[in-house]
């Protein structure tokens, strides 16, 4: 089995890369190059030249192409080798292997493994709808395998253990064969064959003090979490009316560390003053519970020999979906 | 990293000669923790620490050798050992029969890297090509992350002193492998069957080298490099015209999977009548060799040794060498 699940995985911050300037990555335990070209492109490739192994991260961005500091040997944006000084035949194997990268979302996003099996997913919210919502962006770093921290939206449990939601009745939590809610036009779009969802359905909610005290009402609070891979969308529902949606982005530094990119987009209402409240709230919100996320991935141990029970369906699903897309061809 | 795997037996230096003193100094090399010191008849003592005295290792504060603000600080209020001590060290020497072979040459500790005796002595330096020189030369060493094989092909992959280091010539770089088992036998520093070598030659310099050489009074007409390497170091003669100018010496210290220190030593020969003019020579000579060595250690500082490397014609020698080098791992 491979370490990571074949998918689309957050590189770096798109605003981090400059035309012409060699960036440095850490991903996959492994070391990257990237940079940016004159027609806007991202070009990103493993850090030593196939020759010698000098580090390309020493070598210049020359006519869109990296230069070798060791012998000159040039890298197109796809990786082929296209100049060796004083030689007139390149070898056919003379080249970078290809890394399929996307800019989205202010991100820019790789494939871990050779050709993408599916499309990068579309979080609608932030792209055509986006006057919709009112938008809001953090990163956090995690200590904690990459499973782990996926498997956290669908821990059922943890909604009432970690984040505090008091239920008067049952949690429970359903398989989505489909899209929740194909009436909601900025519903995030995952490719078929890399999708696994769920809805947690909080029924009888019974809010907080601080939630009152910002005016939110509401009894029935559902979170639907579209997942594919490497990454979540989550869309939250109170009484049937859409609050905010999520995309959280993972970029994973080495076995143990990573960033979580999170992406929140809070439905406006008609109300400016509500708007800004409702953002403030759901921001705070959002922050406050991947804060909580975060010191539980930090403290958790082992992932070998977990104890689970029926309220964990979101999290054996979740371990088969996850294993399917680590297995080797 | 992992090309601490293949080093081949040679000699190796284990530090300048005078890091070592009567206070034993702790030494990662060869990914082993040693610890060296002198005895009270200067003789000196390599020992693995594991077979290293307990009670001694805890009486004594240890220095790293690659530490050089602490052995600067060493040198200024260099340690006395108790006579105690003292006589514990030396009866270790006599007793302890899993020493390494260690000889001191050329301002050098040289050790070897095996239990069985050397297979060949520390090579000679300054060659004979040297018939006269400077007896004071300068030296300095860089800490790598490159392997001990890198390290000591650099001077073959002529390539890179065109890319890199910008030098460029009327005509190409010319490259002749050394037979040793012919007409060059009497050139080899170690025996012929742990030798290898090559000789570069290029004509008078051009572009921005040739007009800073021009006015400085460097350039010539034929340049040639004499380089005569053994299985983890190298001796190279420069000529100018045929009249040999310096000699330098390139070896290396494996401390771990991660780290060699490569340490050059170059010495100047006496080409004239005039001092000054030597001393204005080796002085620029100095000057374009530490720059040079700047060069390559950014390279060497993060470097990935390829598994599977992709090679052009101006490889040839690199891949002669690196034959040579895995010949001579499986000694």
């Amino acid at each position: 089995m491979s370490e990571y699940p074949k998918s689309w995985y957050v590189a770096a911050k798109a605003c981090d890369l400059k035309i012409g300037k060699i960036e440095e990555l850490s991903l996959f335990n492994k070391s990257y190059i990237i940079y940016r070209t004159t027609n806007d492109e991202v070009a990103i490739f493993e850090k030593y030249c196939p020759h010698m192994g000098a580090a390309l991260s020493l070598g210049k961005i020359i006519d869109d192409c990296i230069q070798c500091p060791f012998h000159h040997w040039s890298y197109d944006r796809e990786g082929t080798c296209v100049n060796i000084p004083s030689l007139d035949r390149i070898p056919s194997k003379a080249k970078l292997k290809k890394i399929f990268s996307r800019e989205m979302y202010g991100l820019i996003w790789i494939w871990y493994g050779d050709e993408p099996l599916f499309e990068l997913p579309a979080f609608n919210a932030a792209l055509e709808f986006k006057n919709n919502y009112l938008p809001l962006r953090s990163k956090n770093f995690m200590q904690g395998s990459l499973r782990q921290v996926l498997e956290n939206s669908y821990n059922c449990a943890q909604f009432i253990g970690l984040h505090g939601i008091k239920p008067s009745s049952k949690l429970t939590i359903t398989n989505l064969d489909e899209y929740r809610d194909r009436s909601l036009k900025s519903c995030p779009e995952i490719d078929e064959v890399a999708r696994y969802g769920v809805v947690i359905d909080c029924p009888n909610l019974e809010l907080d003090f601080v939630s009152s005290l910002f005016g939110i009402k509401g009894s029935h609070l559902s979170i639907v979490v579209d997942g594919w891979p490497s990454g979540q969308f989550i869309t939250s529902y109170l009484d049937g009316k859409e609050l905010y949606q999520v995309m959280l982005g993972v970029q994973p530094i080495d076995r143990d560390t990573l960033i979580q990119h999170v992406h929140v987009m809070t439905k406006k209402c008609d109300n400016l003053l509500t708007d800004w409240f409702n953002y403030l709230f759901y921001a705070l919100q959002n922050r406050y519970g991947t804060s909580q996320k975060t010191l539980a991935d930090q403290t958790s141990k082992s992932e070998d020999m977990p104890l689970l029970t029926g309220i964990d369906l979101g999290v054996m699903e979740f371990s088969k979906f996850y294993s399917y897309w680590t297995r080797e061809e | 990293m992992q090309h601490l795997n293949k080093i081949p037996k040679s000699w190796y230096i284990a530090c300048p000669a005078n890091h070592l003193s009567r206070y034993p100094v702790k030494f990662e090399l060869f990914s082993k923790n040693m610890i060296g010191f002198r005895t009270k008849d200067h003789k000196i003592v390599f020992i693995d620490e594991k077979n290293f005295n307990s009670t001694i290792i805890k009486a004594l504060e240890y220095k790293h050798v690659l530490n050089s603000k602490i052995r600067l600080l060493d040198r200024i209020f260099r340690k006395r050992i108790d006579e105690q001590t003292a006589a514990d060290l030396d009866r270790l020497d006599v007793s302890c029969d899993k020493k390494y072979f260690v000889q001191e040459s050329y301002g050098y500790i040289w050790i070897w890297n095996d239990d069985r005796p050397p297979l060949f002595a520390v090579p000679t330096y300054p060659t004979k090509n040297m018939t006269s020189y400077y007896s004071t030369g300068f030296s300095f060493y860089d800490v790598t992350k490159a392997s001990v094989r890198r390290i000591t092909e650099n001077s073959f992959d002529y390539a890179h002193l065109t890319y890199l280091h910008g030098l460029e010539s009327k005509n190409e770089i010319q490259v002749e492998v050394k037979d040793y088992s012919e007409k060059n036998i009497g050139e080899s520093l170690v025996e012929p069957d742990y030798s290898f070598g090559a000789k570069l030659k290029w004509t008078e310099y051009t572009g921005v080298l040739g007009i800073v050489t021009n006015i400085l009074g460097l350039n010539c007409e034929h340049f040639e490099l004499d380089i005569n390497n053994w299985p983890s170091g190298q001796v190279v003669t420069l000529y100018e015209d045929g009249v040999p100018k310096y000699e330098l010496l390139l070896s290396t210290s494996p401390i771990n999977q991660d780290t060699t220190v490569q340490h050059i030593k170059v010495m100047f020969a006496k080409t004239s009548s005039y001092l000054l003019r030597d001393l204005y020579y080796s002085m620029l000579s100095s000057l374009q060799i530490k720059l040079t060595s700047d060069q390559d250690m950014p390279i060497f500082k993060d470097i990935s040794e390829t598994e599977n490397p992709i090679y052009v014609s101006y490889d040839d020698v690199v891949i002669k060498y690196r034959n040579y080098f895995e010949k001579m791992c499986e000694n």
